[in-house]
């Protein structure tokens, strides 16, 4: 649940990074729109890993919680212990994830700043994904092997290069978006 | 754990309320300094940190243990029902005994509440002492996740039996509830464990063992048991598959055959629940029907030279008729 909660974050606070409001803060310590770019783009991911690092030791502190509020006699022990390298590969995957997830966001929110019809196409769009997910026809079989793509694979290596990539796309994608709003005006 | 998420999603809208209202917002900034900010944040990293070492310096011996099971690990136990040998099941609990004294020869059961996996061995005494004695028992009753499963047998309750006239009435155990608590791996490691992460299962066996007088006859006409295994059992005993004798001239049929052989006996079937393949210890094919989603199943065996068809569990023939 923890982890959701910081997909959602992650995903929503990146839209609201490309905001006009967001945008303008930095205006009076960054020479040009280049470097203000690239310094959210820096931010944002500063903002992924932290909260990567923060929502997998989270899942440490409800495990004392639970410790210290129930009986003893009611948990089961196993998984209670997460062993060390466990819990790296939890922060690195959590991160992974939550910096997929902030990209994509990014994305969104500077094509809402381009065109403002985004603000109704970009949610109508995401509904109408997932609703082909829940559906068992044909149509959402290249969905859903897009998303076997990264929640299947089983080799950390790999998910890392698949994930930086994909991230890297997204970005640079913003950040076209991002020049080109920046022409508009 | 929902009240944990009803509260954080009211929290999280109480807050989006909060933020909306400028004079509210003015207020938090002025209340939560950048120094604030900074001190709360670092507080709360501490406090994880903190967490990291706490859970790797906890005693955990007081946990609820948890034993790890093979994949065919409930099979030894059902394969001992079926076959009767109580005997070789060692960790069995004696839930409890009825002792009743009775006049009549003729013994019948009556299910009066559902109860699906009801299992009965009866055992004849030696001598006719007008006395029935029955006892439960129950083993591994028990509640099952990934590979490892927790062991209740000792809190499972035994049937309700009541004997009214010649009719032995039996009601289900009663439930228990057991409140338990248990961590799962990360969302995001699950796809690098070899371990898949499944749900919780319940597991476990209960047998009423009857003692019966020598001549007490034993019916189940209404077939509410699931098995009864009389001791001794003559009928059973006698009766096997007989040994297939290979005709030279006879055509043998394949096992697609065989299975359309065993569908054509059953009208209301589906070919596709069909399914077989030959038994190595008869020779025989060994054809089995399950139906998905009612839990229903059956098989039968197919004599590969003569077509005759037996059903498995009593070898009486059903094709072709006499």
């Amino acid at each position: 649940m923890l982890f959701g909660f910081t997909i959602i974050w992650a995903f929503v606070y990146s839209i609201m990074l490309c905001s006009d409001k967001l945008k303008c803060i930095d205006f009076s310590v960054v020479s040009n729109k280049l470097s203000s770019i690239l310094s959210t783009v820096a931010f944002l991911f500063t903002c992924c890993f932290i909260g990567g690092i923060t929502a997998s030791l989270g899942s440490v502190l409800i495990r004392i919680i639970s410790y210290i509020s129930k009986n003893h006699k009611n948990i089961i022990g196993n998984n209670f212990v997460i062993s060390f390298s466990t819990l790296l590969l939890i922060c690195l995957s959590s991160t992974l994830y939550i910096l997929l997830f902030g990209s994509f966001g990014y994305l969104i929110g500077n094509l809402i700043e381009l065109n403002k019809i985004f603000i109704f196409l970009a949610p109508i769009g995401l509904f109408t994904i997932l609703t082909f997910m829940s559906s068992n026809g044909g149509t959402s079989k290249i969905l859903y092997g897009l998303i076997c793509f990264y929640t299947k694979e089983t080799s950390i290596i790999i998910f890392l290069i698949k994930s930086l990539i994909t991230s890297v796309i997204l970005i640079i994608a913003g950040m076209f978006l991002a020049t080109r709003i920046e022409v508009q005006r | 754990m929902s009240i944990i998420a009803l509260f954080s999603i009211l929290g999280g809208l109480c807050f989006l309320v909060l933020i909306s209202n400028r004079k509210i917002t003015t207020r938090i900034r002025l209340f939560l300094s950048n120094k604030k900010v900074n001190c709360i944040l670092a507080a709360y990293v501490i406090i994880l940190i903190f967490s990291v070492i706490l859970m790797y310096i906890l005693p955990t011996n007081q946990f609820t243990a948890s034993k790890k099971y093979s994949p065919h690990f409930f099979d030894k136990y059902s394969d001992a029902i079926a076959e009767g040998n109580l005997d070789k099941i060692k960790s069995m609990h004696k839930q409890k005994v009825w002792s009743y004294n009775v006049n009549f020869k003729k013994l019948a059961f009556n299910k009066t509440s559902y109860w699906s996996n009801q299992t009965i061995f009866v055992k004849r005494k030696s001598q006719n002492d007008g006395k029935i004695k029955i006892v439960s028992y129950a083993f591994i009753y028990s509640l099952l996740r990934n590979n490892y499963y927790v062991d209740y047998t000792s809190k499972a309750k035994p049937p309700t039996l009541q004997l009214k006239a010649n009719t032995l009435h039996l009601a289900a155990p009663s439930s228990y509830n057991v409140k338990l608590s248990y961590f799962s791996n990360e969302l995001s490691i699950n796809q690098f464990m070899k371990e898949d992460e499944r749900g919780i299962g319940f597991g476990g066996y209960n047998v009423l063992v009857l003692y019966v007088p020598k001549n007490m006859q034993i019916t189940d006409d209404k077939n509410v048991i699931r098995y009864v295994k009389t001791d001794p059992t003559p009928k059973n005993k006698e009766k096997s598959l007989p040994q297939i004798n290979v005709i030279p001239k006879a055509k043998k049929i394949t096992s697609e055959q065989a299975i359309a052989l065993v569908h054509s006996l059953f009208s209301k079937t589906k070919l596709s629940e069909f399914s077989g393949g030959t038994d190595k210890a008869t020779g025989y094919y060994l054809i089995s029907w399950a139906n998905p989603g009612i839990g229903t199943g059956a098989s039968w065996y197919v004599n590969p030279y003569t077509r005759e068809v037996y059903i498995s569990y009593s070898y009486d023939k059903i094709y072709p008729k006499k």
